[in-house]
């Protein structure tokens, strides 16, 4: 269990009960809180605070969460995770495609928002490239391209082998259906979307022992996918 | 007539040929009208005197009393005459005026059912070429509604279309309008023949002007034909207002009846969202309170059951706002292909979570894929699968089928609660509808409304299945198959 005590976290809402509930949710799992009503008061805390990472809800009245994204992203690294609501797909792939790494639907449970919330944090400190993942009876090397489940060798196509590398070096995070063509295929495959279902199925059909039952690749529903980590 | 007599005088009696020769003034009256029959009465006479009457071949007579005969049948076949050729006018007049009451009365019956604005304007624009010999016009306001005062040039919308260089028209049409009498006959110097203008008159004021082409240039056009043009403007105003009230009334009892449908669901929504709020409250102040004397178990348990009515009442807000998009038809449906199996693994894993059943499942061999919107069709299936948890006891199975027919891939869930029976099998997609034997509380009744809502979006059909002697029913939702493009 990662120590998270000194990890400083911002929070950009504008509801006040949100903000409180996630203060103290997170405070007591040792992050240090600092909060923000609006995007422009968020931006200049991240310039005068420097948090660790960003927790911004996408529903921010004044400045629509989409700006703040691209504000910071111009001259910001600091991972962002935002909060949507459910029915709002299109922000939130816009969110996504501006800069944001991951996203939580309210309600949410806070388990989930700290399992991901660990997993941006784990890009914090630039490590060494990761020659491979494991999780769970999943085992890949992205050098020798050989890919385990429970000790068993799958024989994936190379699409197939790339689609879960890609998932698994942004593992426990979400990709978009755009991320992920882009990085597989290229920009001049977006309209193929139909391609990357037929592939995720195909792995799915390989990797998943509880086909249609989903163990590490989880979709997210008219976003894109992403790849459990168990912890 | 003269030879004839000439044949006979010896035999009949000239009183008696008198009567002849009247009868074929009369004759000639009748089919050729006054002046033919005036002039064959002088002759008649003529004749009479010169061959009829001794002496014969004269113009003088013997017997003064011929005189007498001879002005009264010049006076008789000139009145006869007269009389026939007036009465013949007279016919004349009555037909055409029949015609025209006809024509009034065809236009009045098809204005009485015509049921939109577009149809009262054909209707009129039809009749209006049957009245008057070539096309007038109608002109109408805008919003065809009518406003007391004074209406402006921009105000007019003209049926069929004037081109552009017809100010002058629509200056006169405005004249008409405003001053609510008919105007003189005018020529107007683009179209070269004379017309006039009658007021559209309603209740609210005047909301147009009929122009009628007048096939003569005298300077006033005979009564007759003013009456008819006066009853049809009339008729025409008539029908227009009524049009104009009835959609007023329409959105007036469209408005009452939306006013009313948000009262029932204000209603039915309150009791939904209280009731789960009851466990989640009752959960967290027993937690809250210092004199509980809950278990650890008991306590998972409030927690774990505040949780699952949590998750109904955030699927109670969602299917509120679909309600809402479909009614408002603003059902954005994004048409992405969708893998099914994926569709219903992410589903049941969402669900496994807040149900406490577990469901069977069966898919095809091959991926089925379909067109439409992972969201709404994971939201529709949510639904149904709520509904089958709702309707079945806690212990009974719940299966799942997918495979595709033909070019459908059809997703079949089924429960064993009981069956419906066949009456209520139409009503059951319908708003705030609820089974008698809702089991497991919270429901608007909007689940199924909203899942038909949302497949026939995506093109595709939802039926019932039930028995009731074997207790089970099937909810069968069909969408059309997407095949994939070959890779």
């Amino acid at each position: 269990m990662t120590n998270d005590s000194g990890i400083r976290v911002l929070i950009i809402d504008d509801e006040i009960a949100i903000r409180r509930f996630l203060r103290t949710s997170l405070q007591a799992s040792g992050y240090m809180i600092i909060e923000a009503h609006t995007g422009e008061e968020g931006i200049a805390e991240i310039i005068n605070k420097r948090p660790d990472l960003v927790i911004l809800d996408i529903g921010l009245p004044v400045i629509d969460g989409i700006e703040v994204i691209k504000k910071i992203r111009e001259w910001s690294d600091i991972p962002i995770l935002i909060l949507s609501v459910m029915d709002q797909e299109k922000k939130k792939i816009e969110a996504l495609d501006a800069g944001a790494d991951d996203y939580l639907t309210k309600p949410f449970s806070v388990g989930e928002l700290m399992a991901r919330m660990r997993v941006l944090m784990r890009r914090i400190n630039p490590q060494v490239i990761e020659q491979g993942f494991e999780s769970s009876d999943l085992r890949i090397d992205f050098n020798t391209r050989i890919v385990m489940v429970k000790n068993l060798e799958i024989s994936l196509t190379p699409t197939e082998f790339d689609l879960l590398r890609i998932l698994a070096q942004n593992a426990g995070k979400v990709m978009t259906h755009k991320q992920i063509i882009s990085l597989l295929w290229g920009e001049s495959y977006q309209g193929e979307s139909h391609l990357l279902r037929v592939n995720i199925s195909n792995l799915r059909k390989k990797i998943e022992p509880n086909f249609p039952r989903p163990t590490y690749i989880i979709t997210e529903p008219g976003v894109g996918y992403r790849l459990k980590i168990s912890d | 007539m003269t030879i004839i007599g000439l044949a006979v005088r010896r035999n009949i009696n000239p009183t008696n040929l008198v009567m002849l020769y009247l009868l074929a003034v009369v004759i000639i009256a009748v089919f050729w009208g006054r002046g033919p029959a005036v002039f064959s009465a002088v002759l008649g006479v003529l004749c009479f005197d010169v061959f009829l009457v001794p002496p014969y071949l004269t113009f003088a007579v013997e017997d003064t009393e011929y005189i007498i005969t001879f002005i009264s049948l010049f006076l008789i076949g000139v009145l006869i005459s007269s009389l026939m050729a007036q009465l013949k006018e007279q016919m004349l007049a009555a037909r055409d005026r029949e015609e025209r009451v006809s024509l009034l009365y065809e236009l009045s019956k098809k204005l009485a059912i015509a049921y939109s604005l577009t149809d009262v304007i054909n209707s009129i624009q039809k009749s209006i070429r049957q009245i008057a010999p070539y096309d007038s016009q109608l002109f109408l306001l805008n919003d065809s509604i009518g406003h007391m005062g004074e209406s402006k040039k921009e105000d007019f919308a003209i049926y069929p279309g004037l081109d552009g260089n017809d100010s002058k028209i629509i200056d006169d049409v405005v004249t008409v309008c405003n001053s609510g009498k008919p105007s003189e006959i005018i020529i107007e110097p683009t179209l070269g023949l004379p017309v006039i203008y009658f007021p559209l008159a309603s209740n609210l004021g005047n909301i147009g002007a009929i122009s009628f082409f007048v096939n003569h240039s005298h300077q006033e056009i005979n009564p007759d034909m003013r009456k008819t043009f006066e009853a049809f403007a009339n008729l025409s105003a008539l029908a227009i207002e009524r049009v104009n009230l009835s959609n007023q009334a329409n959105k007036v009892q469209l408005i009452k009846a939306k006013e009313e449908m948000q009262s029932i669901l204000l209603n039915s929504v309150s009791h939904d969202f209280r009731t789960p709020l009851v466990t989640i409250t009752g959960a967290l102040s027993s937690l809250n309170s210092p004199s509980e004397n809950l278990n650890h178990d008991d306590k998972q348990s409030m927690i774990k059951q505040a949780l699952r009515e949590a998750e109904k009442l955030n699927r109670l807000v969602s299917n509120l706002l679909n309600i809402n998009r479909l009614e408002s038809d603003i059902l954005n449906i994004q048409k992405d292909p969708v893998d099914v199996e994926d569709l219903i693994g992410s589903t049941i894993d969402h669900m496994e979570d807040y149900i406490d059943r577990s469901i069977n499942v069966t898919v095809s061999e091959k991926s089925l894929y379909v067109l439409g919107d992972f969201v709404f069709l994971q939201q529709a299936l949510i639904n149904v699968i709520d509904n089958a948890v709702k309707y079945s006891p806690d212990c009974s199975p719940l299966e799942m089928k997918i495979y595709n027919n033909k070019n459908f891939v059809i997703i079949e869930v089924k429960d064993y609660g009981g069956g419906i029976p066949e009456e209520e099998i139409p009503n059951i997609f319908r708003k705030f509808y609820r089974g008698e034997k809702s089991r497991n509380g919270a429901g608007t009744g909007l689940g199924l409304t909203i899942v038909k809502g949302i497949i026939d979006a995506h093109n595709g059909t939802v039926k019932v299945i039930s028995s009731k002697e074997e207790r089970w029913t099937i909810i069968q939702i069909s969408l059309p198959c997407y095949l994939i493009p070959e890779i």
